[in-house]
C-alpha cells in the first residue's frame, strides 16, 4: 500500500474555507471566503473540480437545500467536512508544523 | 431598486453550461451558485465587469470538465490525481482514441510533405476565398444593421424622391410610423483654417435620429425648433469629423464653427454623434432641412429628398404598405396639375436593410456560389490525391484488417486524417483571407454597401471551420471506404504484384476528373461571358469625344461669391484663362458631368400633349452649359442653332433638346419652336435646337430625354469645368488646375480627372465583379490541371509494368503516347460535355450582369471547350512522354 497522500495546497484551502464557513458553506459563500484570504480570483472551474474529488476521497460530503430567488430556481448544495476529511487536515497541519520547526528565524531574517 | 427587466447573466453561456455539464443536482448548484454570484457582481460593481466574470468563470468550468476530467479519467478512477501518470490513457475512450488517431495522422502527414503541402494549400485556397467572400456576405447582407431594432427602419415607396411638402403630407396624414425623417446629401466648406476643405454633410429633418434609434455622445440632436425659418444654424458632427479637425475638443457643443453653404457662411455646433454610429447619408457632419413654407423652393414638386420611418409599434410592413397606397392615391385629386392617377398598388415599403443591400444582393449569393464551385474543385483535387495515397497504403490498411482492425475503426481513423488536413488547409486559408481582406474590400465593386462593416468575425471563422470540417468529411469519405472495401486477401496479392489493378479506383479517380473539369467550365464559361460583355461596355460610343477632355470643380465660397452676377464674372475669367493655356483647344462648364451617378430631373409637360397613361409625372434630365459647350465636348448639333448671347435673362427662356426626347415627344414633327412647360403649365423653355444623345450615366444604360439649358438664364449651379485638348489631357491636367487656381487662390478645386477617368469610375462595379469572376475562373483552371495531371502521372505510374510489357511485346513509343493521352483526355472531354450542359442552365442567373451578351454565347462556350480540352491535353502529355519512355528491361527486372 502507497502511504496515504497529504493535502494539497488548494484542497487544504478549500476544506478549511468550508470550516470557517461553519452552517453556510454554500458555494459563492466559500468562494468569496478562499477569495478574501486568499487574496486571489479562484477558478470556478478548479473550484468545482476539486470540490468533486475530495467528495471522491471521502473527505467531504453535501445535502441539497431548497433555491433561493437569486439562483433563477436552481438548487443548492450545502457542503460538510467529514471526519476523514478532518482527519486529513490535522495530518497535513501536523506534517506542515513540523516542517516549520525551526525556521522562524531564516524566515524573520528575509 | 431597479424596475427595468431581470439582469441575468449572459444567456449564451449558461446554455454552454448546460451542455457542457451532464444534468442532475451538481449542474443545478454549479448554475445557481454562478447565478447568484454574478448578481452579487452586479450588485457591487459594473454590470459589464460582472458579465465578464460570469463569461470567463463559465468557459473555465466547461474547459475542466471537456478536457482535464476525461482526459484524467476521473470518472472511471475516483482516486483522481493518484493515477499512474505513465501508461495507457484510461479516460474516455472515445476521446483518447480520437488523439491517438490525431497523432498518427500528423505522423504520417510529416513523413509525406509534398502530399501534406499541396493537399493543405489546395485546401488553403477554396476555404480561404470561400471565407473572405462568405465574409463579404455575412457583413453586407445578413448581418443586422447597427441600430436599435433595426428591422423596424423602413423606406417608405424608397424609389421616389420626396419634395418637403409632399413630405408633410406624409407625416400628418399616415399612422404607421413613429418616427420619420427627409434626408439628402451636400456639400459644405469648412472655412475655417488655411486651406478650405470642402466636406459632405447629410441634411437631415429632426427626426432622422430618432427613425434610427441613436442618440448623441454629447450634446443633442436636431429639434423640430431648429428647422424653423429664422433659426439659429446648427450642425452635428460625426465622432471622426470631430476627432481630425477639433482633436476631440470637449468643449466643442455650443462653439460656432466656419461652415460655408445651403445658405449660411456659420454654425453653431449641437451635438456629436457616437463613434459606432454608421450613417448612411454619407458626409461628416449633419444640418437640418429648413422647412420655411415660404421658401420658394417648397414646391410640391421640388424633389430631391428621399424619406426614411420608424415603424410604429405592432405595424407590420404589408399594414404600412396599405396605409402609404391610401395616401398616395390622395396626390392626384389633390395636386391635379402635378399627378395622374396612380395604378400602382401597393405603394412599397422596403426595410432599410433590403433597400441598402437590394441592389447587389443576387450578385453576391452569385459571387459565393462561383467561389463555392472552387472549393468543390479544391475538393476532388484533394480527394484525388488522397485516392492515389491511400492506394500506396493499401497493403498497411489490408494488413491492419488483416489482423482483426474493425473496419469502422479504420475508416474513422482514415476520416481523421482527412478532416485534420481540412482544418490545417482551413486555417491557412482563414490566415490567407485575414491578411488579404483589406485589398479584397478595395476591389469590391463601389456600389456594395456597408464595405466599412466588412470583417472575419465569429460567425465567419465558424463558418470556415464548418467549411472545413466539411471539404474533410467530403474529400475523405470515398478514398476512405475505397481503401477498406477490397477483402484483404485481394488487396494484398493485387497490390504486391503490380500489374494493372484496382480498375474501380481509376474509375473513381475518373469521376473526380470529370466533375473538376465540368464544374471548372461553369466558371471559366461565366467569367468568359462577363469578360466579352466587359469588352462590348468598353466599345460603346459614349457620344462625345471623351479622350480629349479634362474636367474639374471648383467650389467659390457664398461669403465672396454670393450671387449670379459674381459667380457668371468668376466662372467667365476662369474659362478665358483656360483657353490660353496651350494646347487647349475650348473650355466650357456644365452643372453635372456626363458619366456619373449624379442628376438633375424636373417634372414637365410639353404643350398640347398629355402625360403618358400610368406614370405619376414625367421626368426630363435637364443640364445649365454655357454656349460652347457643344463644340467643346463634341456632341455634333442636329439641327437649329447652339446657345448665343442673345439668350439672357431677359429673352424668352430655350433650350436645346436630346435626340431621344425629340423621338419620344416629336417623332415626325419639327421640334423646333416646340414649347416644353414646367409642372405648374408655365413656359420651361423653348426648344431651338436638337443634339445627338450622348451617354449619361451608365455605358449599359440607354440615354433618357434630356435637355440642356443655357447658364445665361438657367444660371451657375456650382457647375464643373470642362477643357477640350489635342494634347494628352494626362500632362494638360496640372496646368488647368494652376489656371484655375490664378483666378482665385481660396477657391478650393475638387474633382480634376480627366474624361477617360470618369468613364473608367463608371465601369468600377462591372470591373470589379468580372475581375473577381475571373479570378475564380483562373484558380478554378489551375486546380483542374493540376487535378487530370495529377490522376494521370499517378495511374500510368501505377501501369509502367503493363506497360513495360507492352513495349517489349512491341509497342512504338507512339503507340503508348496515344493509349496514354487517351485515357487522361476522355474523362476532360466527358467534363466538358457536362460542363456545358450545366453552364446552359447556371450562366442564366448571369443575364442581369450581362450587356449585348447572351448567356449562351456560342463563341464563348466554343473557346472555353477549346481552353479546357487543350488543358486537359497539356496535362496529359507530360506523363504520357514519361510513359514512353519505360524502359521493358528494368520494369520487367524489378522485383
Amino acid at each position: 500500500m502507497r502511504p496515504k497522500a497529504f493535502l494539497g495546497e488548494f484542497e487544504h484551502m478549500l476544506l478549511l474555507s468550508i470550516l470557517q464557513c461553519r452552517e453556510d458553506a454554500f458555494g459563492p459563500k466559500i468562494s468569496r471566503l478562499l477569495e478574501e484570504r486568499a487574496g486571489r480570483e479562484v477558478s470556478r472551474g478548479a473550484l468545482y473540480a476539486t470540490l468533486d474529488r475530495l467528495e471522491q476521497k471521502g473527505l467531504l460530503e453535501w445535502g441539497i437545500e431548497a433555491a433561493t430567488s437569486r439562483r433563477q430556481g436552481n438548487r443548492q448544495r450545502r457542503f460538510t467536512v467529514t471526519p476523514s476529511g478532518l482527519r486529513a487536515l490535522t495530518l497535513s497541519r501536523t506534517a506542515l508544523m513540523n516542517l516549520w520547526q525551526g525556521l522562524e528565524e531564516t524566515l524573520s531574517a528575509q | 431598486m431597479n424596475h427595468g427587466p431581470p439582469i441575468k447573466p449572459p444567456p449564451a453561456y449558461t446554455t454552454l453550461l448546460k451542455w457542457a455539464l451532464p444534468s442532475g443536482i451538481r449542474r443545478e448548484s454549479i448554475l445557481g451558485d454562478l447565478c447568484e454570484e454574478f448578481l452579487n457582481g452586479v450588485e457591487t460593481g459594473s454590470r459589464s465587469e460582472a458579465r465578464r466574470w460570469y463569461k470567463r468563470q463559465a468557459l473555465r468550468i466547461v474547459i475542466q470538465h471537456l478536457f482535464h476530467r476525461r482526459l484524467n479519467g476521473w470518472q472511471q478512477n475516483p482516486i483522481g490525481r493518484h493515477q499512474p501518470r505513465h501508461g495507457p490513457i484510461r479516460g474516455d475512450p472515445f476521446l483518447s482514441t480520437i488523439l491517438a488517431d490525431l497523432r498518427f495522422a500528423v505522423r504520417s502527414f510529416i513523413r509525406t510533405p509534398g502530399f501534406t503541402t499541396v493537399a493543405v494549400l489546395t485546401i488553403a485556397l477554396g476555404v480561404g476565398a470561400n471565407s473572405a467572400i462568405f465574409s463579404v456576405v455575412h457583413s453586407v447582407l445578413l448581418r443586422p444593421l447597427p441600430y436599435a431594432e433595426s428591422n423596424r427602419i423602413v423606406r417608405p415607396w424608397a424609389e421616389k424622391i420626396f419634395s418637403r411638402p409632399m413630405f408633410l403630407e406624409f407625416r400628418d396624414q399616415t399612422s404607421s410610423f413613429s418616427h420619420s425623417a427627409l434626408f439628402r446629401g451636400a456639400s459644405l466648406t469648412v472655412t475655417e483654417g488655411d486651406e478650405p476643405e470642402v466636406i459632405g454633410s447629410g441634411t437631415v429633418t429632426a427626426e432622422y435620429f430618432g427613425a434610427l434609434g441613436v442618440s448623441p455622445l454629447m450634446g443633442r440632436t436636431f429639434l423640430p425648433e431648429d428647422q424653423e425659418p429664422g433659426a439659429e444654424p446648427v450642425v452635428l458632427l460625426t465622432h471622426g469629423f470631430w476627432k481630425r479637425r477639433y482633436g476631440a475638443d470637449p468643449e466643442i457643443i455650443g462653439q460656432t464653427i466656419g461652415l460655408d453653404g445651403q445658405g449660411v457662411r456659420s454654425r453653431t455646433v449641437i451635438g456629436v454623434m457616437p463613434k459606432t454610429f454608421r450613417q448612411y447619408t454619407g458626409g461628416q457632419v449633419w444640418i437640418p432641412i429648413s422647412m420655411d413654407p415660404d421658401d420658394p423652393n417648397t414646391n410640391f414638386l421640388q424633389y430631391g429628398y428621399r424619406l426614411i420611418a420608424r415603424l410604429a409599434p405592432g405595424v407590420t410592413i404589408e399594414q404600412s404598405q396599405a396605409d402609404m397606397s391610401r395616401l398616395v392615391a390622395t396626390f392626384p385629386e389633390n395636386h391635379p396639375t402635378q399627378f395622374r392617377p396612380i395604378r400602382r398598388s401597393p405603394i412599397p415599403v422596403l426595410s432599410l436593410h433590403q433597400s441598402i443591400v437590394g441592389d447587389v444582393k443576387a450578385t453576391l449569393w452569385l459571387l459565393l456560389g462561383a467561389v463555392g464551385l472552387v472549393l468543390l474543385i479544391a475538393c476532388s483535387n484533394v480527394a484525388n490525391l488522397l485516392l492515389a495515397r491511400s492506394g500506396a497504403r493499401e497493403k498497411e490498411v489490408a494488413i491492419r484488417l488483416a489482423l482483426g482492425a474493425d473496419r469502422k475503426r479504420v475508416i474513422r481513423q482514415l476520416l481523421t486524417e482527412s478532416t485534420l488536413l481540412g482544418f490545417a488547409g482551413g486555417a491557412t486559408g482563414v490566415v490567407a483571407a485575414v491578411a488579404t481582406m483589406a485589398m479584397l474590400v478595395r476591389r469590391l465593386p463601389s456600389q456594395v454597401p456597408r464595405t466599412s462593416d466588412i470583417s472575419i468575425d465569429a460567425f465567419v471563422l465558424a463558418f470556415a471551420a464548418g467549411v472545413s470540417l466539411l471539404a474533410g468529411l467530403v474529400f475523405g469519405l470515398a478514398p476512405a471506404i475505397r481503401a477498406t472495401r477490397a477483402s484483404p486477401g485481394m488487396s494484398l496479392t493485387d497490390a504486391s504484384r503490380g500489374t494493372s489493378f484496382g480498375r474501380s479506383r481509376h474509375q473513381l479517380n475518373n469521376v473526380l476528373v470529370v466533375a473538376e473539369v465540368s464544374l471548372a467550365m461553369v466558371l471559366v464559361i461565366g467569367a468568359g461571358l462577363m469578360l466579352k460583355s466587359f469588352t462590348q461596355l468598353k466599345h460603346v460610343d459614349v457620344g462625345f469625344h471623351a479622350e480629349r477632355l479634362v474636367s474639374l470643380r471648383p467650389l467659390p465660397p457664398r461669403t465672396r461669391y454670393a450671387d449670379q452676377e459674381q459667380w457668371g464674372q468668376y466662372y467667365e475669367t476662369v474659362l478665358e484663362r483656360l483657353r490660353a493655356v496651350p494646347g487647349v483647344d475650348g473650355a466650357t462648364t456644365a452643372n453635372l458631368l456626363p458619366m456619373t451617378n449624379n442628376n438633375s430631373g424636373v417634372p414637365y409637360l410639353v404643350e398640347g400633349q398629355d402625360i403618358p397613361d400610368g406614370s405619376v409625372s414625367q421626368v426630363v434630365n435637364f443640364r445649365t452649359v454655357t454656349a460652347d459647350y457643344f463644340e467643346t465636348m463634341g456632341i455634333p448639333m442636329l439641327q437649329g442653332r447652339s446657345f448665343t448671347d442673345a439668350d439672357r435673362q431677359d429673352a424668352p427662356t430655350v433650350g436645346i433638346a436630346n435626340e431621344t426626347l425629340v423621338k419620344l415627344h416629336w417623332p415626325d414633327e419639327d421640334p423646333i419652336g416646340k414649347r416644353i412647360l414646367d409642372s405648374s403649365g408655365d413656359l420651361f423653355a423653348t426648344v431651338i435646337g436638337v443634339v445627338q444623345s450622348i451617354q449619361q450615366h451608365q455605358l449599359d444604360l440607354a440615354p433618357k430625354p434630356q435637355i440642356y439649358l443655357p447658364v445665361t438664364q438657367a444660371g451657375y449651379r456650382s457647375p464643373f469645368v470642362i477643357v477640350n485638348t489635342s494634347r494628352d489631357p494626362n500632362a494638360i491636367l496640372a496646368n488647368v488646375r494652376e489656371a484655375v487656381r490664378s483666378v482665385d487662390a481660396t477657391v478650393p478645386i475638387i474633382q480634376v480627372r480627366t474624361m477617360n477617368e470618369v468613364i473608367d469610375e463608371s465601369l468600377g462595379s462591372t470591373r470589379a465583379y468580372t475581375s473577381l469572376f475571373s479570378a475564380f475562373a483562373v484558380l478554378s483552371l489551375l486546380l483542374g490541371a493540376v487535378g487530370v495531371y495529377g490522376v494521370l502521372s499517378y495511374t500510368t505510374s501505377q501501369r509502367t509494368r503493363e506497360i513495360g510489357v507492352r513495349i517489349a511485346l512491341g509497342a512504338s513509343p507512339k503507340d503508348v503516347i496515344r493509349g496514354t493521352l487517351r485515357k487522361g483526355v476522355a474523362p476532360v472531354l466527358t467534363g466538358i460535355g457536362i460542363g456545358t450542359a450545366m453552364a446552359l442552365g447556371l450562366t442564366r442567373l448571369l443575364t442581369s450582369l450581362l450587356f449585348e451578351v447572351t448567356t449562351s454565347d456560342p463563341i464563348i462556350f466554343g473557346g472555353v471547350a477549346i481552353v479546357l480540352a487543350a488543358m486537359g491535353f497539356a496535362a496529359s502529355y507530360i506523363p504520357a512522354l514519361r510513359a514512353a519512355r519505360v524502359d521493358p528491361m528494368v520494369v520487367l527486372n524489378d522485383g
